[in-house]
This record gives C-alpha cells, structure tokens and sequence, in this order.
C-alpha cells in the first residue's frame, strides 16, 4: 500500500472515531431518533443539504439545533414567516450608535466564510422569492450583494416544515426540494420507554439547556470538505454496485419497464419525473458515505437501501391523479423497487 | 308572271346571303363568350333514401378557358343543415380546350333525417367561383329536391300485441359463420406438433427436469457445471447469482444480506444453515462488491455444500408438510 493511500486510510479512520462521537452527541440530546440522526451524519459527511419534516412538537427544530451546536462552526437561524424578503437574509438597516441610518450584513453575509451551518426554520412560510434565493446558495454556496460574489465553502443548509398545517404557506418548488440532499420525515418515537423519558424526566423539559448540556464542535468543521472528498475516492464500488444502483434510479423512473406492480395504480402512468443526474450521484455519494460510517470499504446493496427512501421521495413526482394518497404510493414504489431489483 | 318570279328569285339571293351571315356572326360570337354552367350531371336515386345514406352528386361543370376553379370556394365539410351532413366536396379538371375547361365537381352529403312518413327535402344551393386574374365567375349549384322515407311503420304491430318493447326494433341479424371445421382438425395437428416439439426442446436442454427441482437443486446444477472453469473469474460470479437467485425465488423478492434474518424467521427448515447462509453472503460481498476474493475450488465447494444442504431441508421441510 502507498504512503498516500495509507495516510488516507489513517485519516479516514480519524475521522470515523469523530463522526461517531458526533452521532453519540446527537443521540444523547435527542431520544428515539436513531435512524434519522445516521442519515444526518451521512449527509453531512456528503456535504448535502438537509429538510426535516414531521408533525408539531416532534423534535425538528431541536435537533437541527443539537447536530448544529455539536457541529461547531458559525451557526445562523432565520425563521420562515410571510413577509420574510430575500433581503432580509442578506442585509439589514437601521440607525447606528453615531444616529445615523446603516446597512449591515444580514445572516446570511455576516460570518462570511465561516457559516457553517444556516438553518431555516418552517421552510415554507417564506414565499417563492426567498426559496429562490435560498435555490442559489444551496447549489453553489455563493450569493451576490453590495456588487460582489459572497461565497461559503463550507455551508451546509438545515431546514424544517411542518407537514400538517398547510394555511399560509408557500409548497417548496420542485427545484428546492431537489437541492437537498435528503428529505427526512420525523416521527415521534413509538417505545413506550421513550414516550415515559421524554414525558417524565425533567431533562427534556427545557430544549436550551438539553442542548446546552451536550459537548460542542466535536469536529473540525472546516476540514468537512476535504474529508467528504476523501470518503467518496476511498470508497469502491465495483461494477456489480454501480449496475445495482443505476438499476434502482431507472426503476424509479420507469417501474413498468422493470414489472413492478402497485395494487389499483397504472404504474406506466405513475411517475413523470424524479431521480434526475443530481438525485443519482446523492443517492451514491451517500451510499459510499453509509458504507464508510459502518466501517466498510466498498459499497454494499444494504447502503443503498438504507439512504434511497431519504434520497429519493421528494424527487419522485407522480400523476396528480395518484395525489390522494401519493406519500403511500411512493413508499410503495419505492419498496417495489427494492423488493424487485436484484444484485448481482 | 315571268318578271315576278324572275324578281322574287333576285331577292331570295340576299336573303339567302344575309341569314348565312347571322349564322356565321352568331357562331363567332358564341365562339367568343363559352357560356359557364353545368354541361352534365349525376345525382342518382331522388326517392326512397333512408336516415344515414350517403348521397353522391357528380356534375361536370364548364368555364371559359381563362377562368380555373377557386379551390377555397368549394363548400367546407361540416353540417349543411342540422339534418344534412356535406362530407366531402372535391373537383378535378377533366379537359382543357381552345377557349373552354370542364371541371368534374364531386359532392358527398350524408342526410340523418328520421321521416315518420314519406319527406320531400332539399339540398341547399352551393356556390362555387372560377376566377381568371381579377375577373370572378360564380356558378351556382342548384338544390336538390328528393324523397325521404322512414325505416320503420309508424304503428309497430308489435306495440299492440303485447307490451314488450322491443317489439318496435327489428330482430337482430344472425351473425353469419366462418366456417371452420376443415381448419380445425389442422389446428389440432398443428397445436399437438408444437407442443411435442416444446416438451422435446425442454427436455433436450434440461429445463424440463429444472422445473420439477426446488431453487437450490438447480443452483447446484449451475454452479457444478461452473466449477468445471475455476481459472474463469467470471465463473464465480456466475456461480454466486446462480445461488442469489435460488434465494430470491424462495423468498419471493431480493433478498439482501441484511434480510437473512427475516428469511429464516419465514423458512423456519433453514434455521440450522443460519452461519452457512451468512457466510455465503458475506463471501459473496468479497467477491461482487469488495472484488477483494480471487476465487478458489474450495469456494465452488463451500457454495456446492450449501445448495445441497438447503436443498436437503427444503425437501424435508416438504416432506413434512
């Protein structure tokens, strides 16, 4: 083995240690969210963009806060509302300590390349013009203000929506919703054990303090970039991987050409869209990511099923006509594929 | 006398030369200015038409020679009236002289009028121009008057005998019959043929005895064959999808590594292969995913073992049931 190869390794092995003190942290802020919390790490370890959705008073928002706090780095918050403005995320005004009316950099601008972690919370009570705004920073980490180009190398996009109430708020465009990485759908943990922690131990009462109370910065977040870089060149994936990986994106795409039947649904009629180049390469990047978080190193079918349902249901898009009842319908194309699919 | 027929014979001479003059004047002018009209024409039958017949009008129409049809004049396809259906109109230059052109027009109308008794209708005049440079001609088509019957009496005897109302509809035609029975018995002979053919086909290439083994019997068979080109690393390959697809047809999906455990919670006579079905997986993660394996004789065998022994079960299990 080469010294470079085995630096990488070394590197790598680092930096797994770290990626599970992370996870830990994660876990001991957060109960009963396991799964959801491994995603996590595996998107941030991909460097990809991440939307939670649940229902009210599950967990969103403490624990994009929790993963942000223990990520370290520059953290900024804006919460989604009606009159939410592009610009409010790039500048402010106001009257500065001399009287005198200012601008200064909004949250977006203010830590320069430092940000590490934005966090927009309810997503879509922010109208289209702030989602447009928010298409450009996810996809290239950069924004323009005050006549120049302000870029974030290491900006990583936390969001969160409610999925219930629907008054007042602005669908994501397919284009947003394409930009991030994984859509995760949290759901209150069903463990009678958990439910009796979190409705009886007073630790849980305060969600400051519950954050407070975790380590900070566990990583380096500034040396994210290259170590994601790192997972994806180390990482194998043989021909029979990448034959079953491209086999799973086409079959969503197309079911019928791989006879995948849903009961009282036309699959030939079923998907217009989904999975395009940039859903393919986050399905295998985060597959390549999962393997090395479970200290393997190629890519296995079992990374592949682990990370597609967060990677690929808010990039298929069906007939309307199959809109009553879509999220159950695409669970169960998604189960059809893998069910369907074999490797080798 | 003499002198009166002498002086009458003088004057019948001019005369004579003047009537010759008219006709000869009359003719040139006639030459000159083709009169346009309908030369000739075809309607067809003008009575007893039914609801739903197709009505054909041909006429052949002439113009002078410096005059050509509009096309755009001819009447559009589409209801004429609510009753009368023009389906077709089309014309086509039949002939061409010094000073005149026939045109051949082509009319096809399709009437849905339901006469309770015997209707006199009309088609509708239809106008259609020639045009030569500025000049306009018109001609006009003129109606066409004919009788429409009804299908059916107006007082069905059926509605007075009984109640049925299907009394008012005629009787279905019996379908008329292909007759079929000197092909049938060279369907027969033919159908036997195939059929002895396929099972011969099946049988030469052992898929017939393939269908009576369970999955693992023929993954067996597969890899014994395929274990006889260890050095082929495809082989292996091959050998290892051979025994993934055994698996996959019991548990009826893909079965994936990290689903053995639910395999064996559903195939209960496999619970004592569990270590064997594991590290048959994990070896075929070292070979398909990992590409790490080069293998081996003794990989062929451990893979023989395990169709064997998972064969054997299955046949148990079934015999026990």
């Amino acid at each position: 083995m080469s010294n470079v190869a085995e630096n990488s390794e070394n590197l790598l092995t680092d930096w797994h240690q770290k990626a599970i003190t992370l996870q830990k942290n994660i876990n001991q802020t957060i109960l009963g969210q396991e799964h959801i919390i491994d995603l996590m790490v595996v998107s941030i370890f991909c460097r990809g963009h991440i939307l939670l959705e649940g229902d009210v008073g599950v967990g969103k928002t403490t624990l994009l806060r929790a993963t942000a706090e223990s990520l370290g780095g520059n953290f900024e918050r804006i919460e989604g509302t009606i009159d939410l403005m592009p610009h409010d995320l790039v500048y402010y005004t106001h009257i500065a300590n001399d009287g005198k009316p200012a601008v200064s950099e909004g949250p977006l601008l203010k830590h320069g390349e430092n940000l590490s972690i934005f966090f927009f919370n309810e997503i879509n009570r922010a109208r289209p013009q702030v989602h447009s705004l928010l298409l450009r920073v996810m996809a290239e980490r950069s924004v323009s203000a005050f006549n120049k180009t302000f870029f974030f190398p290491h900006l990583q996009v936390f969001a969160d929506r409610n999925r219930i109430e629907k008054d007042e708020t602005f669908e994501l465009p397919a284009a947003a919703r394409d930009r991030f990485m994984m859509e995760l759908h949290i759901k209150q943990p069903t463990a009678e054990a958990q439910l009796k922690e979190l409705m009886f131990n007073t630790r849980y009462y305060d969600a400051d303090k519950l954050i407070d109370s975790a380590d900070k910065a566990v990583l380096p977040f500034h040396q994210l970039n290259d170590i994601a870089v790192a997972i994806q060149s180390y990482i194998h994936s043989s021909d029979t991987i990448q034959d079953y990986g491209l086999h799973l994106c086409q079959a969503l795409r197309k079911p019928q050409d791989y006879g995948i039947q849903i009961s009282d649904i036309d699959t030939e009629k079923l998907v217009l869209g989904g999975m395009g180049p940039r859903g393919i390469s986050y399905l295998a990047r985060s597959a390549r990511a999962h393997a090395w978080l479970n200290q393997r190193n190629s890519v296995t079918p079992e990374d592949f099923h682990a990370v597609i349902r967060a990677i690929s249901k808010h990039r298929i898009f069906i007939n309307p006509v199959y809109n009553y009842n879509g999220e159950a319908i695409i669970e169960e194309l998604i189960s059809g594929v893998l069910n369907t699919i074999p490797s080798p | 006398m003499a002198i009166n027929k002498q002086l009458k014979q003088k004057m019948y001479v001019p005369m004579f030369l003047a009537v010759l003059l008219a006709v000869f004047c009359s003719t040139a002018l006639y030459a000159d200015q083709v009169r346009t009209g309908i030369v000739q024409q075809s309607l067809g039958r003008d009575f007893g038409i039914l609801v739903g017949d197709v009505i054909e009008h041909y006429y052949i129409v002439q113009v002078p020679a410096e005059y050509s049809l509009t096309p755009a004049s001819l009447p559009p396809n589409g209801e004429l009236d609510y009753w009368l259906l023009l389906l077709d109109s089309d014309y086509e230059l039949i002939s061409e002289s010094a000073g005149l052109r026939q045109y051949r027009l082509h009319f096809t109308f399709q009437t849905f009028y339901a006469p309770l008794d015997v209707r006199a209708l009309a088609t509708p005049p239809l106008t259609v121009s020639f045009n030569a440079g500025v000049k306009t001609e018109q001609l006009t088509i003129p109606a066409w008057n004919f009788t429409m019957s009804p299908l059916k009496e107006i007082a069905p005897r059926g509605v007075a005998k009984d109640s049925n109302q299907n009394a008012f509809m005629k009787a279905d035609l019996p379908p008329s019959t292909i007759p079929t029975r000197d092909l049938q018995q060279q369907i027969w002979i033919l159908a036997i043929t195939l059929l002895v053919l396929a099972i011969l086909w099946l049988s030469l290439k052992g898929y017939l005895f393939a269908l009576t083994r369970s999955p693992f019997q023929q993954a067996y068979h597969q890899v014994k064959k395929l274990r006889k080109h260890p050095n082929d690393e495809s082989a292996f390959n091959q050998a290892l999808q051979s025994v993934h697809r055994a698996f996959n047809r019991l548990a009826g999906h893909a079965l994936f590594a990290h689903q053995t455990d639910q395999f064996i919670d559903k195939h209960k006579e496999f619970s004592g292969y569990q270590d064997q079905i594991d590290s048959f997986y994990q070896l075929s993660t070292e070979a398909l995913y990992s590409e790490q394996k080069v293998a081996s004789e003794k990989d062929f065998d451990q893979l023989l073992k395990l169709c064997k022994q998972l064969a054997g079960a299955e046949k148990l299990a079934l015999k026990k049931s």
